[in-house]
Order: C-alpha cells, then structure tokens, then sequence
C-alpha cells in the first residue's frame, strides 16, 4: 500500500512532465498566427465562405498578396514574361479584368458533363474579385466551383469547391498561367523574402503549390468592396442626386426590377442563376445546364454584382457588351422570349422594358453609384514594393 | 464525517436526476412540415396544366415566402406563443431543407384548439436589410415602396400564365407592403399586407415528451379564387406597385392553408 502511494504521484508527475513537453514542441514548431480581422459590414452577409483548412491570417493575407502580384508564378523570371493573378485581375479594375477566358485542358474544365471538348473555345469575361468571401453559392458564371462538389473519388487533384481550387486551376492550367510547378517553386523559394513569409504564415519555408495557393485565396477573400455610394445612402450617411435617386427608384421597381436579381442586402446580387432571355435559343458550353445538367438551366448564368459594374466591363458572361449604356439598351429593346427564359425578366413578350432617354441615363447614373473608388488605390490590396521587378503592375 | 459527505453527494446526484428527468419529459417536439400542392396534388413546377378560377391557365415557376409568429390556442382560449427564438421561417419549393422545422424550445403536453401563423411578416418586425444573409436577403422589397415595416415581400410566386394573345407571359405573383399614390403617382403612405392564419381542423393533444407533425398545405389554386377572382389579365405580370391586386391576394389568402396532424 505504502509503494502504491508513493508511485501514483510520481506517474501524475511523469504524465504532466510529458505533456508539457509535448505543448512545448508543438508551440515551437507552429507559427504564431494572428486572425486576421474581417470588417463587420452592417448590409453583407455574416456567413462567410472561409473554409476551416484555410483560415484568414495576418501572416497568410501577406504572403498572399506577395504571391498574386509576383510574376514568377508563371515559372519564367523573364521580364517579358513574367504573369501572375495582377495579369488579368486589376485592382484599377475593381479587380475585374477586360480579358475572356478560354477552357483548359480535360475534365472537368475543358469537357463538359455532356462529354464535348471545349479546349480552347472561348468561355467568359473574367469576374472581379471582390467580396467573394461573402459569397456561398458558387464561383464562376455557371457556379461550377461549390462547396457541394464532390470529386474525391475521381482522381482529380483539386476538389473543385472553393477559391482554392480556382487559384490552383488559374496556376496550372495553359490557359492561366501555365506554370512549370518545379520551376515556380524554385524561383519563388530563391527569393529570401518569402523564407520569412511562408514561415509566419505556415511554419515552414517549403514552397509549395498547395501552400502558394492557400495564401493567395486567403488573400483574395480580404479583398472588399463596400464603400460605394449607394452603400452609404442606405446607412443614412450620402444622398443622391437627382438622377441617381430616380435611377435608383427605376432599378428596384416593377417597370424595370433590376433587384430582383440584382440585389440581395448590399451585395448587389442574389448569387443567383438565370436566362435573362439574351437570345432566342441556346447552344452554350458552359451555361448552368453544363453544370446541372437541367435542361430548365440551358441559357442561364450567375447574376454577377453590380459593384463597381461601371468600371470593369465588358458585360455579360461573354463580354457581348462594351459599355453599360448598350446592356441597358440590351434590357430596354432587345430582349428575346423563350421557353427558357426567367419570369422574373420583364418585358418579355414586348422585346423589352421600353425605357425612354431619360430613364436610361438615370439608371446609369445609379449604376455609377455602385463604384467603390477606394479600392481602386488602396495600398493594402496594392502590389508589395518589395517585389520589385518581379511585380506585375497593370493598369488600365 | 465519510458518511456525511457520502450521503450529501447522492442527495445532489438524485436531485440533479429529478431535475434532468422532468426537463427531458415534459415538452413535446412540434414540427411542421410545408406542401404546396394544386387541387389536392402536389404541385407540379414548369408545365402548364393549371387553370385559375378566373379561367387563367399557368404554370408554376417557384414559390419562396415566410411564415411567422406562429403560435397555438389551448382549450382555455389562451395564446401560446412558439416563437421565441425561432420566430420566422423561409419556404423554397427550390429548397427542400426549407420544407420542415422543429419548434426549438418545444411545446408543453396539453390539449390545443388551434395553430395559428403569419403569412408574411408583421410591420414592426419587417425592418429592411435585417436579413443580410440568403436565401432571406434575396426577399428584399425596395425601401421607397415599404419604408421602415416592409423590408421583405411575404411572398414571391413566379410563373407564366397564357394571356388574352394566347402568349406564354410571366407573372411575379408578389405580395408585400403595398403603397398608396397621390394623383402625381407619389407614394404618401403604406399599407400593410401581411395577416393571421388560423387553421382550420388543427387541434391536437401534446403528451407529455411525446412528438406531433403539423403538415401545413398551401393550396395555390385558393390564391386566386375567393372572394376574388383573380385574373392575371386584368393586374398583368407585375403588381408590387398595385395594392389593388395584393389586396386581393390577400382576402384570398384566408382560404389557401390547411393542416393536417400526425
């Protein structure tokens, strides 16, 4: 009894030793990671697409926004050739882009689930990248990226739900950036200021692509755009002019209901999937049909938000329209009927809403309302000095 | 001193176990359960095989709308409310995960005379943009049109009808806060569309930690039946700006829900 007592405490001795022990290593070898903090946006969605695999850090917002203005992830140190997300994703753009997007090789993006091959047709205009974190339902035109996806028993390598899998795609197909991974990673993982980096942000210096595009997503779900006009007259804090005012009333009436699928709080979309009666039949690739296989979706593609719309067109999924005076002349006269058109479309049977002059330059004028010009030159979201000749700075 | 403290811990186990057994035991679980079905059919989305009471013939798209306030009327005639924290409810026929609810906080065992709801949303509880999140975001009704109590439509139904030209139109079937206009077409005031279901036949005994469904239909064909006919061809396809069509929208509405107990 006596041997009993005296060997309980020095077993709770030996177990409390170890796992301080254990606590201790584990502290050593992680990062210390600060969360990084999310703006509470009053008219946004609270859920956010943050998937737990990828928390928002400081450190890995940072090393990030490095990566997606650094031209040598295209594997090329080139000046001539250096490419990397800031190539077609401009933040004088609202991070939008006047580039159209051609599909890549194999499934599940250059075939579709009907089985065609659609390598290198034509697919979409490119789609800002701003408040995607608010966003639940899907990435894409046609909403292909979801967090419902499932392809894990299909051998494929990325999972296809979220941002991630976008950057991926964006990093190694021929069509995006086309980089030779090796190549990248060495390049990237030559530059002494990424040892640093990607040791806060991950607790390793090891460049990798599942690493790189961690980072460059957290990134990109920072990157807001809230401080419009029409955000802050809703909040009571700006007022409208005249026009703007009967643009606005115009936008979210019966005669034109724009915001049936234009709004949602202040995100200025639903996320939501429609044929808004473009043509008057539809033979599409990659319309929402290619994705449901529903043949009600034939023709039918996200309703994209209209923040910061008067700066980042061409319009529509396929940049038919250059200029936001044509797609409303596009809703006013040239609206064609079919079975598959949304009833939420109006004017359906008289090719359209009808808008006279006026009408027209006040809704313009209401979708001007929708700019966030701080974004366009805030230097939070602005490409790393230190990068140097290695950062690709576009401007438009 | 052992014996003491022995006895005292048995004493708060059973007190705690008392407790806990009471708790466990004495709410029912009440859950409902959404239908929306055409003459006592299901209903049947994107096919025309419809015909209204005004002799319209249509096809239903979807149908999104809130349910509220929901409570119960016990024998005595008095009014238990069920929504504390789970007062307001969306309805998607595109969204299955919407068809069904369970009251959370549960119901006492007793006899109920009625269950009651709101269709839509009362005024002081309909305030724009407090719904940030979809599918609810997606309901908003422009601030202009409902001011400070009509921040959501109640209900959007959207379809096509086969109009007098025999065209296949559509029709947003939208009740919400509905507007009065001056002679210059300048909205002076508002008027509120939202009212109280009592259903009918929807009595039922709660036992004691026993489990009741309450299958709540929506007879769509009732929406435009009595005491109006409502005729697509006289409101056309929008009527947001139109209280004289959500007016009857909502008289008929008295007529569009029963309930079925199991």
């Amino acid at each position: 009894m006596g041997r009993i007592r005296f060997y309980i405490p020095v077993v709770f001795i030996g177990i409390a030793a170890y796992l301080g022990y254990l606590f201790f290593i584990t502290k050593s070898l992680s990062p210390i990671l600060t969360p990084y903090p999310i703006p509470q946006l009053k008219f946004f969605p609270k859920k956010l697409n943050i998937p737990e695999s990828n928390p928002l850090t400081r450190e890995g917002v940072k090393l990030g926004r490095y990566l997606f203005y650094d031209g040598r992830l295209s594997g090329s140190d080139n000046p001539d050739s250096l490419k990397s997300c800031a190539s077609c994703h401009i933040q004088s753009l609202g991070f939008g882009s006047d580039i159209k997007v051609v599909a890549g090789k194999g499934y599940p993006c250059g075939v579709t689930k009907q089985g065609q091959d659609i390598h290198g047709k034509e697919l979409h205009v490119t789609l800002p990248l701003t408040n995607l974190m608010h966003n639940t339902n899907g990435y894409f035109w046609n909403g292909f990226i979801h967090e419902q996806n499932s392809y894990e028993d299909e051998g494929i390598e990325t999972d296809y739900r979220n941002l991630e899998s976008i950057v991926w795609i964006s990093i190694v197909s021929e069509e995006g950036l086309g980089a030779d991974i090796n190549r990248m990673q060495d390049l990237i993982g030559s530059d002494e200021i990424y040892k640093s980096l990607f040791k806060s942000a991950f607790g390793n210096e090891e460049i990798t692509l599942g690493q790189i595009t961690k980072a460059i997503s957290q990134f990109i779900r920072t990157i807001t755009a809230s401080d419009f006009k029409f955000y802050h007259f809703m909040e009571g804090n700006a007022e409208l002019s005249e026009s703007e005012q009967r643009g606005y009333e115009l936008f979210y009436s019966e005669k034109a209901g724009c915001f049936h699928c234009h709004a949602s709080s202040m995100m200025m979309t639903t996320n939501q999937y429609y044929n808004n009666g473009k043509k008057p039949e539809y033979q599409e690739n990659c319309d929402r049909y290619a994705v449901t296989l529903d043949p009600r979706d034939q023709g039918a593609y996200r309703a994209p938000s209209l923040i910061n719309c008067a700066i980042n067109g061409p319009y529509m999924h396929d940049g038919s329209y250059s200029t936001l005076e044509e797609v409303i002349e596009f809703y006013s006269e040239d609206i064609h009927n079919s079975e598959l058109v949304d009833p939420l479309v109006k004017g359906l049977n008289e090719g359209g809403i009808h808008l006279n002059t006026q009408e027209k330059m006040d809704l313009v004028n209401f979708l001007h309302t929708l700019t966030d010009y701080t974004i366009l030159s805030d230097t939070s979201y602005a490409c790393p000095d230190t990068l140097g000749k290695f950062g690709v700075r576009q401007q438009r | 001193m052992k014996y003491v403290n022995s006895f005292i811990f048995v004493l708060i186990l059973l007190i705690n176990s008392c407790y806990t057994n009471e708790e466990e035991t004495y709410n029912g679980t009440l859950r409902f359960e959404i239908e929306h079905q055409v003459q006592h059919v299901p209903l049947e989305v994107d096919n025309m095989i419809y015909t209204n009471a005004a002799g319209n013939q249509y096809e239903i798209s979807e149908i999104q709308w809130f349910i509220s306030d929901v409570s119960l009327v016990d024998t005595d005639g008095l009014i238990h409310s069920l929504s504390n924290s789970d007062w307001i409810h969306y309805i998607d026929t595109d969204l299955p995960e919407t068809h069904s609810w369970t009251i959370m906080d549960g119901v006492k065992p007793g006899e109920y005379e009625m269950i009651k709801f709101v269709f839509g949303i009362k005024g002081e509880r309909n305030a724009p943009i407090m719904f940030t999140d979809p599918p609810e975001s997606n309901m908003i009704w422009p601030y202009f049109m409902g001011g400070d109590e009509g921040g959501y439509h109640y209900m959007k139904l959207n379809g096509f009808w086969e109009d007098k030209q025999s065209q296949r139109t559509p029709f947003n079937f939208h009740i919400g806060v509905g507007q009065i206009y001056d002679e210059n077409a300048r909205i002076t005031g508002f008027i509120q569309n939202w009212f109280e279901v009592e259903l009918p036949l929807s009595s039922f005994t709660m036992p004691a930690g026993g489990n009741v469904t309450a299958q709540i239909i929506m007879s769509i064909e009732n929406w435009f039946k009595e005491p109006y006919k409502y005729n697509h061809n006289v409101f056309g396809g929008s009527i947001m700006d139109n209280q004289d069509a959500m007016g009857q929208i909502k008289a008929n509405g008295k007529d569009v829900f029963t309930t079925v107990i199991k």
